[in-house]
């Protein structure tokens, strides 16, 4: 009766507390007692638990007779109790015995039951953690840190590493755990459709333009050893794909944005530098009055035009590169030096055509050239000009007529070896010259017809008050007006010289 | 990241005081190399166990399930178990997982010595 007591105890702590596995061997030492046995053996699921005395091995269990065998039943089906010759079996003491089991499974159920909600909490922790962590950083190698960190954690793998790449051939680990678990064959198998097995588990990281890497992990462990991945492992993983995807995407389109914005800064940075070669204030040359605008279609223009004195003259010039943006850009800056350092002490204008001719042609590797125009003004009215290609320089003569003095020779840079010649004519007080680039005459309707050089002569010839303000300002507006405000396809510069009234 | 090797040394500290110092991955092969080193301490009487995890930086679920069967063998013969030096990632995972509610968490070393068994250099 003393043990059955024992028994009832140990029931009721099973009940009340968590035991440990000392449990099953004082339970067992309790029966043995209680039914006069002389050994006893407690299995579950055919492992055993406890023997007393704990002499009794498997070896002397097989070596002997008489070992009853008591069945249990319902929810400790999985257990049995083997009695080496009991004296009594009294159905109160197996209650008992059953009793104290049920308690000590369900406690232990409800072990298990609390660290599988434990770990669930764990797992969500973790992705809020690796959402938390890797927000501001654009490194996919420590992006691959964190999250591989928590991924070895959870799943408890001996291996892990997140590939990425363009495509299979090229993709590298960014970052890893363990020993790698897959060859190259393995990794382009992977990118295109994953590969699972009981051992490994590699899963593309699918973008919305395709695919970005890969994540693989390998050798789940179990309490020894190693065990197949379950599928509760599997949907772990890929919601770490999809971490890893977004994760990297978000890389991706940051440092897209911004290299960007560091291009843009330099395109304007660009442009700010090439306002600055343009004349911030003409020079004064008696008996000349000067008005300019330009207007790029992007930031840095492929238009140029320059306005200095060289001696008692003057030196107007207008050019225009193949092209837009900044690599035109970069040519008519060196145009625009060029010319400017080319043009001193009375320098003959064909001449310094030919020698910016020949340093641009040999300065350009993809066949870009320019057209330019390079007129010099005497205080007299005299004038000499150079046309390169460009578009026919234009003078209004008091009465409104139009002279136009065409191009002379192959545009800057268009051929290694060019001759140019000379146009030599005069400007009567009053006259107006006019410098443009294609921008003008190219601007378009909305029927796409051009505006053409000869609407730039009957706007300049039918002005009221002919100035080189009032040219500007008419033939910009008539354009406008042509375009029905529509921006210019390229770069449109203007550039008018008056010579005034004595 | 590889090299996540388990280093572990254990030393009797003071009268019932173990000390365990375990640097690397604590998965199965780690956290039975605790579990010795824990049960071995323990049969040699040392009813508080003081285990620095200074240099761990990731431990999975089946260590942290054997961790806590060290603290339930600790429970069961009155015993008291104690961490220092944990990442935030693991001192959030044994928040989590239950074991801060029956073991202490010292921030380092030489705190939990002092508070543990009093300061053990003098």
């Amino acid at each position: 009766m003393i043990s059955l007591s024992e028994l009832l105890r140990l029931a009721d702590s099973a009940l009340s507390s968590h035991q440990g596995p000392q449990f099953a061997e004082d339970l067992l030492r309790a029966l043995v007692e209680e039914t006069g046995s002389r050994a006893g053996i407690l299995r579950r699921d055919g492992d055993d638990l406890a023997r007393w005395p704990p002499s009794v091995s498997r070896q002397v269990e097989e070596a002997t007779d008489g070992w009853t065998a008591v069945p249990f039943a319902g929810d400790i089906s999985g257990w049995s109790l083997h009695l080496l010759k009991p004296e009594q079996l009294e159905e109160l003491v197996l209650s008992a015995a059953r009793l104290g089991l049920r308690a000590w499974q369900l406690r232990e159920e409800l072990k298990r039951t609390r660290f599988d909600e434990r770990f669930h909490l764990w797992e969500l922790e973790a992705i809020r953690a690796i959402a938390g962590s890797i927000g501001g950083i654009l490194e996919p190698e420590r992006i691959a840190e964190e999250l591989i960190s928590h991924l070895v954690a959870l799943l408890g793998v001996r291996s892990a590493h997140i590939y990425l790449g363009d495509d299979a051939a090229t993709a590298t680990s960014v970052g890893g755990f363990g020993s790698p678990a897959i060859d190259d064959d393995g990794l382009t198998e992977a990118w295109e459709h994953g590969v699972y097995s009981e051992e490994m588990a590699a899963i593309p990281l699918v973008a919305e333009n395709g695919t970005l890497g890969v994540l693989v992990a390998a050798h789940k462990e179990a309490r020894a050893g190693t065990e197949p991945f379950a599928a509760n492992d599997i949907r772990l993983l890929e919601l770490f794909a999809v971490q890893v995807t977004v994760a990297m995407e978000s890389v991706r389109l940051t440092l897209e944005s911004l290299e960007r914005e560091r291009l843009r800064n330099e395109m304007e940075m660009a442009a700010v530098i090439q306002t600055h070669l343009y004349p911030q204030v003409f020079p004064e040359v008696e008996g000349y009055g000067l008005v300019a605008k330009a207007t790029p279609s992007r930031h840095v223009a492929g238009d140029t035009y320059d306005a200095f004195k060289d001696g008692d003259s003057l030196i107007a010039t207008i050019t225009d590169v193949s092209g837009k943006g900044v690599g035109a850009g970069m040519i008519a800056s060196g145009v625009h030096a060029a010319v400017r350092l080319m043009s001193t002490n009375g320098a003959g204008l064909a001449d310094l055509a030919v020698r910016v001719n020949a340093y641009l042609s040999g300065a350009t590797e993809d066949n870009r050239f320019a057209t330019s125009a390079i007129v010099r003004l005497e205080s007299d009215g005299r004038i000499i000009a150079v046309n390169a290609g460009h578009c026919p320089i234009l003078i209004r003569r008091g009465d409104g007529t139009i002279d136009e003095i065409s191009s002379s020779g192959f545009p800057l840079g268009m051929m290694p070896v060019a001759t140019y010649s000379e146009h030599e004519d005069r400007l009567e007080p009053g006259d107006l010259l006019l410098l443009y680039t294609d921008g003008l005459t190219e601007a378009e309707d909305p029927d796409e017809e051009e505006f053409g050089v000869e609407n730039v002569a009957e706007v300049v010839s039918k002005l009221e008050h002919p100035s080189a303000a009032s040219a500007c300002k008419e033939l910009l507006g008539a354009i406008e007006t042509f375009t029905c405000g529509k921006p210019l396809h390229d770069d449109a510069t203007l550039l008018v010289v008056e010579r005034l009234a004595e | 990241m590889n090299d996540e090797q388990m280093r572990l040394s254990k030393n009797v500290m003071a009268d019932g005081y173990g000390l365990i110092a375990a640097a690397g991955y604590i998965n199965n092969e780690g956290g039975q190399a605790i579990a010795d080193a824990a049960t071995d301490l323990i049969s040699n009487g040392c009813g508080t166990l003081l285990i620095d995890l200074d240099g761990t930086r990731i431990i999975n679920s089946i260590g942290v399930s054997i961790l806590l069967e060290i603290m339930e063998k600790l429970l069961e013969d009155k015993g008291q178990l104690a961490f220092c030096n944990l990442t935030p990632t693991i001192s959030k995972t044994f928040e989590i997982m239950g074991l801060v509610q029956y073991a202490t968490i010292y921030p380092d070393r030489e705190t939990a010595q002092t508070d543990l068994v009093g300061d053990l250099s003098v």
